[in-house]
């Protein structure tokens, strides 16, 4: 098993480093047209769909299924490649194909201009301005494709784990670089690498029977597959065609459990660990039935990259290997709490599937391909290898980085309950600090004069030791009576 | 101001202006770490509060700020109280150190003793604190490669260096050595001993030395500045330099700017709150420069007609309260900013929250 993704601008030189490097590695050479060829032949026809997603917009419904159709099959002949061979995939964007999978080397291989001039011409026989106009407007169309169907910038450098300018370094010694670079821990290809693969297979191979079939082919659904567990989430105005998906999921298999869930739209509940004890499970759940939302549980293990180790280096490598011990499968998740607390929500029709996500915050974004499906993100209970001051700060940052990233709410389970449940006794202990703030301002205004006459008599020693106990515990006493009202008030802005 | 002794007598106009000082003075606080005797101090003296009662007052004030400030930066993982008290102890030494320096001048009589004294404190305060403000601005507008953090070459360079006994900090998520620090506290404290601010090194050297987060030096420093605080209150009050009322009414505004400040460094990144503290540094230092010539006019080093001193002292306090106030608006635009980003962004949140 092994997968290389690299992607390529038009006429860039992406080619010649594919074939040199599954020269050199002994891997399979896929290139995109293989894959098209095969998606056609399924009955997906490809070129429409990429006239109609780059002219201007259309707003059509069935574009919109058969591109999801179209993703999904893609998805499955690369998982199926990838899982019985070592492959190198020469696309536009197959690192974002493969979505949520770990250890995948993901390489962007570009030239300037004048390098791909140089191939037009040879290439296509056409002149300089002819070639500039050519390569312009194919790196339009590709963007355009991506976006629509990603809603990423393929140019994007931060997706990818190494860049090569051909322009600059040699095809060869470009292949010696990715060569070397495959040799890191971080693109070993792990149980965690197998275990995605398959998971997203699974997940690909559903959505391709839910959409090929023509009672089912309608469907505004968004599907997630762990271990053999599938789960759907419908709109609740197409509820009537649950029955359907049931049936046409029964070629996935007896030992597939398929589940659906009908939702309005889908809440993001993000955790290192899963419990049904913390009061965050049915804070949540009530959240889902006023919101009429599935809630999608997506488990990230927090695990630094190198730039981030340096305050705490680790003292074993593990080499990326997972460290929990394997335990059964519980509907579909990796560990028993996550599991149960996955039981409960499918029993109570909420659930929207489990998710695994392990590495570093990119790994974590990477992860959430359709944010428009979520109204909200809720997290808890993350960074739990750190000490509590350090996870309160990166959980603080991590909020402020995903409303940011996303531009969705993004909310602690504190958050959730103050807004379900407003307190009375913090209405009457502000109440409390205002009175006790009043007191003690009135107090040392009033009596200024005799504070003063005890503090400056250098006679009266006793008097000065009272003045200053008393000082040194009105000061604090007035200063956090106060803060707490300035605070309160601040709330009211939602600032703080 | 009119006062009763050295004792001013309030009426409501300088009260109002006493909560606007304390207003800047505790969002500098909240956000940066530091705000109070760079800032409020020589802000009282100018509304005519005697020098000493100027100080006693607020560093009285200082204690129950810092105990707020540390308590709400604690709740968001910010305050290593470990590494605090650490400093602490390093730091009573210089303090001790730069009482003795500086009692050593104003031993001396008359003008020239004040003069020599003035001098010495603004030559440590331009020559250290211009190197800091600079190192500060330059790292917070550089580009990095693996975000907007600050620079860790210099913490990096220590670590590689491994002088035993390290220590390991959990909530900075830091190993330090026990020499590094040492040197550090003592620096800080000998700075708030000779100038009246630590702050200004201890956060710096806390970020860049031992590759501490920004909001946690920020957190830490208020953590220390609560029994700097306290000490001072202390002395000040058996001397009989501290008027509750100033303290009193400072509160009034700087603990509405701690939380603003404290809400400032959750919601904008770590290179914002860098280049506030060395645009805040630098302006300080410009401040301290322009004072110099009436020192060493005092001191005979330079002729210059003594009609000019009130010019220079002007413009040095000039540029002080620009310090504060250009901070203060800085912070609170970045605040008011990201405050309604944030509620764009609630917005999209589902009815049931409304």
């Amino acid at each position: 098993m092994g997968l290389i993704t690299i992607s390529r601008g038009t006429f860039s030189g992406s080619k010649i480093v594919s074939e040199l490097l599954a020269k050199e590695l002994g891997y399979k050479l896929v290139c995109r047209e293989d894959i098209v060829k095969k998606t056609d032949l399924f009955g997906i026809p490809v070129n429409k769909l990429q006239e109609a997603i780059t002219k201007p917009p259309v707003a059509n419904q069935r574009l919109k299924h058969l591109r999801e159709v179209y993703l999904a099959y893609m998805r499955l002949q690369l998982c199926e490649m990838a899982i019985n061979d070592k492959i190198i995939y020469n696309g536009h964007s197959g690192h974002l194909l493969m979505k949520g999978v770990p250890n995948i080397l993901k390489i962007r291989v570009l030239g300037d201009m004048e390098f791909r001039i140089n191939g037009v011409n040879k290439n296509l026989n056409l002149d300089r301005e002819e070639a500039k106009i050519y390569i312009k407007n194919v790196d339009t169309e590709r963007s355009k494709w991506t976006y629509s169907l990603f809603g990423r910038d393929w140019s994007d450098p931060m997706q990818y784990d190494l860049t090569l300018n051909l322009s600059e370094v040699p095809a060869n010694k470009a292949v010696e670089s990715i060569i070397a670079y495959l040799d890191s821990p971080e693109f070993k290809i792990t149980g965690e690498t197998t275990r995605a693969l398959e998971n997203l297979k699974l997940e690909s191979l559903a959505r391709v029977q839910i959409g090929k079939n023509s009672r089912t082919e309608k469907a505004d659904i968004k599907v997630t597959a762990e271990k053999d567990y599938v789960n759907v989430i419908i709109p609740p105005k197409q509820a009537d065609v649950v029955q359907d998906i049931f049936e046409v999921t029964k070629e996935l298999g007896n030992n597939i459990t398929v589940n659906c869930t009908i939702a309005n739209t889908s809440i993001l509940w993000i955790q290192e660990k899963y419990h049904m004890d913390t009061g965050t499970y049915r804070d949540i759940l009530n959240l889902a039935k006023k919101m009429d939302a599935a809630v999608e549980m997506l488990r990230w293990e927090y695990n630094p990259g190198p730039l981030e180790r340096f305050h705490n280096p680790p003292d074993i490598y593990n080499s990326g290997e997972s460290t929990l011990k394997p335990e059964p499968s519980f509907s579909g998740c990796t560990d028993l709490q996550s599991g149960r607390v996955i039981d409960a929500l499918i029993r109570e029709g909420y659930s929207g599937g489990c998710s695994t996500v392990r590495g570093s915050s990119k790994n974590l974004y990477l992860s959430i391909l359709h944010p428009k499906r979520y109204s909200l993100f809720v997290i808890d209970d993350l960074f739990l290898s750190k000490p509590p001051e350090v996870r309160k700060r990166k959980t603080a940052e991590l909020i402020e980085d995903l409303a940011v990233h996303f531009k969705l709410p993004v909310l602690e389970p504190s958050e959730l309950k103050s807004r379900i449940s407003p307190g009375k006794k913090q209405k009457f202990f502000t109440a409390g600090c205002f009175i006790v703030a009043m007191v003690l301002f009135i107090s040392v205004f009033f009596n200024h004069g005799q504070i003063i006459k005890l503090i400056t008599d250098e006679a009266n020693n006793t008097g000065k030791i009272i003045i200053i106990t008393i000082m040194m515990v009105f000061v604090p006493a007035f200063a956090y009576a106060y803060s707490t009202i300035t605070k309160t008030i601040l709330r009211l802005f939602k600032i703080g | 101001m009119i006062t009763e002794g050295i004792f001013p007598v309030l009426d409501a106009f300088s009260a109002i202006q006493i909560v606007i000082l304390g207003l800047i003075g505790g969002t500098l606080s909240g956000f940066i770490g530091s705000g109070g005797a760079f800032f409020l101090t020589p802000g009282m003296m100018n509304l005519g509060i005697p020098g000493v009662l100027a100080v006693g007052s607020n560093i009285t004030h200082k204690f129950g700020k810092s105990l707020v400030g540390s308590k709400e930066h604690g709740k968001l993982g910010h305050v290593d109280k470990k590494l605090g008290l650490f400093l602490l102890i390093t730091a009573l030494i210089g303090i001790w150190a730069a009482v003795q320096i500086n009692s050593m001048f104003f031993k001396k009589q008359g003008e020239s003793g004040s003069a020599a004294g003035d001098l010495y404190i603004s030559i440590v305060f331009i020559s250290i604190l211009s190197i800091v403000s600079v190192l500060i601005s330059k790292d917070a507008v550089k580009k990095r490669e693996h975000g907007e953090g600050p620079s860790t070459k210099l913490a990096e360079f220590f670590t590689k260096i491994y002088l035993p006994p390290v220590i390991q900090f959990h909530v900075a998520d830091v190993k330090v050595s026990f020499w590094l620090i040492s040197v550090v506290g003592m620096a800080t404290g000998f700075l708030a001993g000779t100038i009246g601010v630590g702050g200004f090194i201890g956060v710096p050297a806390m970020i860049y030395l031992f590759g501490i987060p920004t909001t946690v030096a920020a957190g830490t420093e208020l953590f220390l500045a609560i029994f700097m605080g306290a000490w001072g209150a202390v002395n000040y009050a058996w001397a009989g330099f501290v008027d509750l009322r100033l303290v009193f009414l400072l509160y009034t505004g700087s603990l509405f700017g701690i939380h603003l400040g404290i809400y400032g460094t959750k919601v904008l990144n770590e290179k914002i709150i860098r280049l506030v503290t060395g645009l805040i540094i630098l302006l300080s230092v410009i401040s301290r420069i322009i004072a110099v010539p009436v020192y060493m006019r005092k001191l005979g080093y330079i002729e210059i007609a003594p009609k000019w001193d009130p010019l220079f002292n002007g413009t040095s306090k000039a540029f002080l309260y620009a310090a504060g106030i250009s901070g203060f608006i800085v912070i609170i635009t970045a605040v008011i900013k990201a405050y309604y980003k944030r509620i764009k962004i609630r917005a999209n949140l589902p009815a049931v929250f409304k």
